[in-house]
Formats: structure tokens, C-alpha cells, sequence
């Protein structure tokens, strides 16, 4: 397997290759085959987000560093290709929130509601092609739909869910000078809560559901809180949601979709990773191990593996089976993670060596035990033999 | 065969005396032993440091469970590093809201043995983050908060500003310097720091806690030390002050307080998410420490 995660502390990219089962805390256990370390630039200026695109038919990593830069890397040799020099006004706090790739486009978004747009196909000229527009801030979340193209979602603390359109169907957002931005759906707060307070607002996740349902003018999505909620939406039915869960008392900070449309599994500020049941609003299973809290979280399905991978506060990596909830790695980085994204789940070449070692010695070994069995027999029953006359001979007696 | 059957001696009396005779007998055989070896390693001494180098006692410390960040070097820059550039430290110091008195007598305690500290009576009105924030904006380094319960100093919770991390503390075994035998009293040098066995990447994280919060250059003259030894996850704050006796011997005279401080919580930030928490059930395996 191969790992990619940003490092906190370096400021730099690793990668991680390990066979599975790998455990760098146990002595016994495999452990990792390589660690690198690429591009460290130290903490001040650490990778946020990362992302792996294509940009000419190249694979690409694009990074979102802390002082507002985007950063663009060659995925084979971790080589620079470009820089966006496009530092955050230093007198405002702000980092990024997310870095997403929508019908071939690079969106980058910061806490202060900054939005940068990027061509990803003009990386590799001198001058990169992007703009930059603001959107109502705090964001703790944006998203986009996976299949209507310019259409977006966005929430944080006290500012609702809104799903946006910054141009429209079969335009590209280069077409026209200036964005303007379009609110097609505006969320509303549930109602009062018993004490006939007003409900805090804190949308930390935005996923959008059961897209065969969507239309031009209804979506269905899901949203986590800050505050262990987990809401449904259904923009047929009116602007606030047609379920809302508490299913954590702590903030729900990361979350991931699984194979299931009614499960996601969600990471607190604590150390709980758990699968939740939206519907029914209950915890089915934790996924044990973390000391510190999750700061990146992602998911892997494929036919034939559901994996999650998550880095925390306690420097590990660890990966899990989510339909067995066993861990199947853990690797010690050395530094905290901000962002992982699994590379391969496939065989390392030295777990293939070793397989194919064992299946060699397993033949051979095979064929010497029956040999040695057949050598044996005799030996069995002449022991037999003489037994049997030792009986005899004492029932004479 | 049968067992081995015990003889029992049905008179008590009779029963202790025997029980004191073989004890005595084998307690003489045990002095003899140990006289003629000490006879022959006197004569010898290569003997006696092969015997203490066979005879290595089993410890919970050389038990330790495998721990990969032991002995590591650390990686990259953390919060601390602003403070290393040369900063001198500066710390603020107050208590919890509705603090006992036991409270500040430890806080009085405290500013005796941390230099460049000023102690604030806590008002309700301002939580841990709000307090954060001004001393940020005041040029404070650190912020230390004691907390009391029920008369007793039961825990501690120091942040670094301006951007973290927090740790918190229980405090347990707090004994005052002047119900020390023989304690000096303090003058007002900055001492010299001594971290015991600080070993794993969060071992160095509590230690550069430690090292940041006083300033870089000892005043030598004082003479003063403080220790912060780590054993089995339990840190055991002491102060003394040292004299050269003569060329060889060196006598300690001990200051105080003493205080024994365990990890609870490391959480990024200024209390935002947890880095590190105790559970109960790291207390299962005897062998596995922390830090």
C-alpha cells in the first residue's frame, strides 16, 4: 500500500509505502518499507490540503499551503511545477478549508470566504491562469455536486448551508470578467429547541445524496454540525431539514461518506472515529486506536475493499477495514497530519517477494513431509510390532 | 509414593521455637556467605563487578513496552519554537474561579520558583480563552492556571500562547518548602533546569513545555537547581541548591516545594482538539509509559 499525507511539522509531503499489517509499534509486525519526505517548508508554511488532478493529461499534486500559497507538484518525483503567490491578508486569521476538483477546475477556499479559481490546464506556463472572489464567511465547508456542473455548497459557524452557482451549464468560470455569484437554495435554522432557545449554527460538512433523485431545481444532501448534529435536507421540502440527529455531543470535524448512502463516518475534536447511521441517528461502530484527535479522514471504496484512512494529532497514520472496523496499518510519521489521501492499495513489491518465497518453501516443505511419512510408516509399525509382543508376553506371566 | 507429608507440631510454643531456630540459622549462613564474599571481593575486586554484572534486577523500566519514538530525533518546528529564539519568558499566573486558600498558597509557592511571573486573582467573568487572548495581546509567554477542589490543589494547566498548545496536569504529594528537614530558602536567581527521562515525542513535547518557561541563561551564582524527573509517567518536581563541598563531594540542600505532576491532557490549540488524553485503560499494561 502507498500512502500520501501532509506533515504538519515539516511542512512537507511523505510518502509511504508499507505492506498490510504493517505496525511500527510492534517490534514482530512488518513495518514500513520506505517513508520519503518531500518539499519541507517548515511549519509556518504547511500544507492545508492536497490534492491529486490531472492538468494536461499529467497527474499532478496540488497543495494549498498556510500562508495562501497553491503549490503545484509533479506526482512521480514530487518536483516543483508552479506556485500561485497568493498570500492571506496577514491581518485576518485565515487558513484553507478545501481544495476541490470541479469539472476540471481547481477551487481552493479559505476560512474568510476566499475563493480562488484555477485553470489546472496552464500550470505548466509561466503565467498561471486563476481569480480570486469572496463569499460569505466564516466557511467551514465547501463542496461541489458531483455531476451538475458550477453548482456548490457552503457552510460554517452562524452562516448557514447555501448551495451556489457561480456561472451557468456550459459556461467555464473564465468566460466572463467578473463572477457573480447566484444563491439557488438558502438553508434555514430547525426550530427552537425545548427551552425555546435558538439552535447555534455550525456546518462543518456538506455531501450531497441519492443524486439520481437531483433535479435542475431540487437537491438532496446531508450536513454535519459543530455542535454532533447530523441534518438532512431536501430542497423540494422546504429550506430546513427534514431530519435532524444529535449524534455526538463533541464536534463533528471530519466526515466521509461510505458504500452505504445512509452511513457516514464522522471524526470528533476528541478521539472517537465512528460509523454512524444518519437515519436512525445511532452509532453502529468506533474505529479504535486513535490517542489524538482525527485531523484527516479519508475513505477508499472499491468493489472489493472499503478502506479508511486517517491521520491524527498523535502523528500516526492508521488505516482500516470499515466493513471489519480492524485496523490494517499503523505507521508512526513523526509528525502531526493535516491530510491523507490513500495512493494504492495494492502489493508492495516487497510484500509480492515474500509471498512468492512462502509459496515456494510451502511446496517444497509439502512434498518433503509426505516424503518423510512414507519413511515413517515402517518405522510405526515395527514399534506397533513390538508392543504387541511385550503384551503378550506379560498376560503368559 | 505417597506425598511428602509435613510434620505438625501440635504445641505452639514449641512450633515458634522451632520456626525461630532454622530462621536464625539461616539468616547466620546467609551473613557468613555474604562476609567471605565481601572478604574475597575486597582481595578481588574484578569479582564483584562480575557479580553485579550477572545479577542485573528485572525493573518496570527495563520491562518497558516498545515505544518507536523513543530516542527519535524530533522532527521539523513546534509551537515552542518561538520562545528558543531567545524570548524571555513571561508568565502569568492565577488560579480558578472561587479559589481556596490552598490555592494561593501554592501560587505563592510557585512564584517563588518560576522567575518573571505575576500572579492576576481570577474573576469569573473571563474563561481560560478570553484570559488567553488579553495576556497574548500583553506580551505573555505562558499562562498558568492552578486549579483547586474541595481545599486541595488537585491539578494545573499550563498554556503556551499565543497559539498553544495547552496541558494539564493532576497534582498530587504537595508538600510546602518550609515543612522540609533542613530547607533553605530561596533567593531570587534564575535556576538552572534539570528534565530526566523525557524520551518519547510527547516526552520531549512536556519537556520543551518545561524548558520554555524559564528563561535560557541559569544565574549561575545562585546556585540553584530545578528538577523535573519523569518516572513511570509520574513527573517530580524539586528545587535545591548545590555547594561544592571540596573537589569530590557536592552537598544538596533541598528548597522546595515538592510536587509530583501527572499528564492528563495535551490539546492543540488554546483547548481545542485533544493531542493526547489519559484513559484509564493505559493504566492496564504496567509496562507502558507515556513518556
Amino acid at each position: 500500500m502507498k500512502v500520501l499525507a501532509a506533515a504538519d511539522d515539516t511542512g512537507s509531503l511523505k510518502e509511504i509505502t508499507f505492506p498490510k499489517g504493517t505496525d511500527t509499534s510492534s517490534q514482530k509486525a512488518p513495518q514500513p518499507e520506505k517513508i520519503e519526505t518531500y518539499n519541507n517548508e517548515g511549519l509556518k508554511n504547511r500544507v492545508q490540503r492536497f490534492l491529486i488532478t490531472s492538468a494536461n493529461e499529467n497527474e499532478v499534486i496540488a497543495t494549498a499551503r498556510a500562508n495562501g500559497n497553491i503549490v503545484f507538484y509533479n506526482s512521480e518525483n514530487y518536483e516543483l511545477i508552479n506556485t500561485i503567490l497568493n498570500p492571506f491578508d496577514s491581518s485576518i486569521k485565515d487558513q484553507f478549508v478545501s481544495l476541490i476538483n470541479a469539472s476540471g477546475y481547481l477551487y481552493a477556499v479559505s476560512e474568510q470566504g476566499r475563493v480562488t479559481i484555477i485553470d489546472p490546464d496552464t500550470i505548466f506556463e509561466d503565467k498561471i491562469n486563476y481569480k480570486n472572489l469572496t463569499i460569505k464567511a466564516p466557511i467551514s465547508t465547501f463542496v461541489s455536486h458531483p455531476t451538475q456542473e458550477g453548482l456548490f455548497a457552503f457552510g460554517g459557524k452562524e452562516n448557514d448551508v447555501k448551495l451556489i452557482k457561480f456561472f451557468k451549464d456550459g459556461e467555464t468560470p473564465f468566460d466572463k470578467k467578473e463572477l457573480k455569484v447566484e444563491t439557488v437554495f438558502q438553508g434555514k435554522n430547525v426550530k427552537n429547541d425545548k427551552l425555546d432557545l435558538r439552535v447555534p449554527i455550525w456546518i462543518t460538512n456538506i455531501s450531497f445524496i441519492k443524486l439520481e433523485e437531483h433535479t435542475e431545481s431540487s437537491w438532496k444532501f446531508i450536513t454535519t454540525t459543530g455542535h454532533g448534529q447530523v441534518r438532512k435536507y431536501d430542497t423540494s421540502h422546504g429550506r430546513k431539514p427534514v431530519l435532524d440527529k444529535k449524534i455526538s455531543d463533541k464536534p463533528l470535524v471530519r466526515v466521509v461518506t461510505t458504500s452505504k448512502e445512509d452511513e457516514i463516518i464522522c471524526a470528533d475534536t476528541h478521539v472517537t472515529t465512528a460509523l454512524f447511521n444518519v437515519e436512525k441517528g445511532n452509532l453502529i461502530a468506533k474505529f479504535k486506536g486513535n490517542v489524538g484527535a482525527v485531523e484527516a479522514l479519508s475513505s477508499h471504496i472499491t468493489e472489493d475493499s472499503e478502506l479508511l484512512v486517517t491521520g491524527a494529532l498523535d502523528r500516526y497514520i492508521r488505516i482500516f477495514d470499515i466493513r471489519s472496523r480492524e485496523q490494517v496499518a499503523k505507521i508512526y510519521i513523526g509528525s502531526k497530519i493535516s491530510a491523507v489521501w490513500l495512493l494504492s492499495d495494492e502489493e508492495t513489491e516487497g510484500e509480492i517477494k515474500i509471498r512468492t518465497d512462502a509459496e515456494k518453501t510451502k511446496k517444497k516443505s509439502r512434498k518433503q513431509i509426505e516424503q518423510e511419512d512414507e519413511g515413517n510408516e515402517d518405522e510405526v509399525w515395527d514399534e506397533l510390532d513390538k508392543i504387541e509382543k511385550k503384551s503378550t508376553k506379560k498376560r503368559r506371566v | 509414593m505417597a506425598p511428602e507429608e509435613r510434620i505438625k507440631i501440635k504445641n505452639k510454643d514449641k512450633r515458634q521455637k522451632l520456626f525461630q531456630r532454622i530462621k536464625q540459622e539461616k539468616n547466620k549462613a546467609r551473613h557468613k556467605l555474604r562476609a567471605e564474599r565481601a572478604k574475597e571481593e575486597r582481595a578481588n575486586p574484578e569479582l564483584k563487578q562480575e557479580r553485579l554484572a550477572n545479577n542485573v534486577p528485572e525493573t518496570i523500566e527495563s520491562k518497558r513496552v516498545y515505544d518507536e519514538t523513543v530516542g527519535q530525533e524530533r522532527e521539523g518546528e513546534d509551537d515552542f519554537d518561538s520562545y528558543f529564539d531567545g524570548r524571555e519568558p513571561k508568565i502569568l499566573l492565577t488560579t480558578n474561579a472561587n479559589a481556596r486558600k490552598a490555592a494561593y498558597e501554592f501560587a505563592d509557592m510557585l512564584m517563588d520558583a518560576l522567575p518573571n511571573v505575576t500572579f492576576v486573582k481570577r474573576k469569573r467573568e473571563y474563561s481560560m480563552k478570553d484570559i488567553s487572548g488579553y495576556c497574548t495581546n500583553r506580551g505573555f509567554t505562558d499562562l498558568i492556571v492552578i486549579n483547586e477542589d474541595k481545599k486541595n490543589v488537585n491539578g494545573i494547566t499550563f498554556i503556551h500562547l499565543p497559539e498553544g498548545p495547552t496541558f494539564y496536569f493532576s497534582i498530587t504529594s504537595l508538600v510546602n518548602g518550609k515543612k522540609i528537614q533542613g530547607h533553605g530558602t530561596a533567593t531570587d536567581h534564575i535556576p538552572e533546569l534539570v528534565l530526566n527521562n523525557f524520551s518519547t515525542r510527547l516526552g520531549q513535547t512536556v519537556g520543551r513545555l518545561f524548558q520554555s518557561l524559564f528563561p535560557q541563561k541559569p544565574e549561575f551564582e545562585g546556585r540553584n537547581v530545578v528538577t523535573l524527573h519523569n518516572q513511570r509517567d509520574f513527573i517530580f518536581f524539586r528545587r535545591h541548591r548545590y555547594v561544592f563541598r571540596n573537589e569530590e563531594k557536592v552537598g544538596l540542600q533541598e528548597l522546595g516545594p515538592q510536587f509530583t505532576l501527572k499528564l492528563r491532557r495535551v490539546q492543540k490549540g488554546i483547548k481545542n482538539e485533544i493531542e493526547w488524553e489519559h484513559r484509564p485503560d493505559m493504566d492496564r499494561d504496567k509496562r507502558k509509559f507515556y513518556l
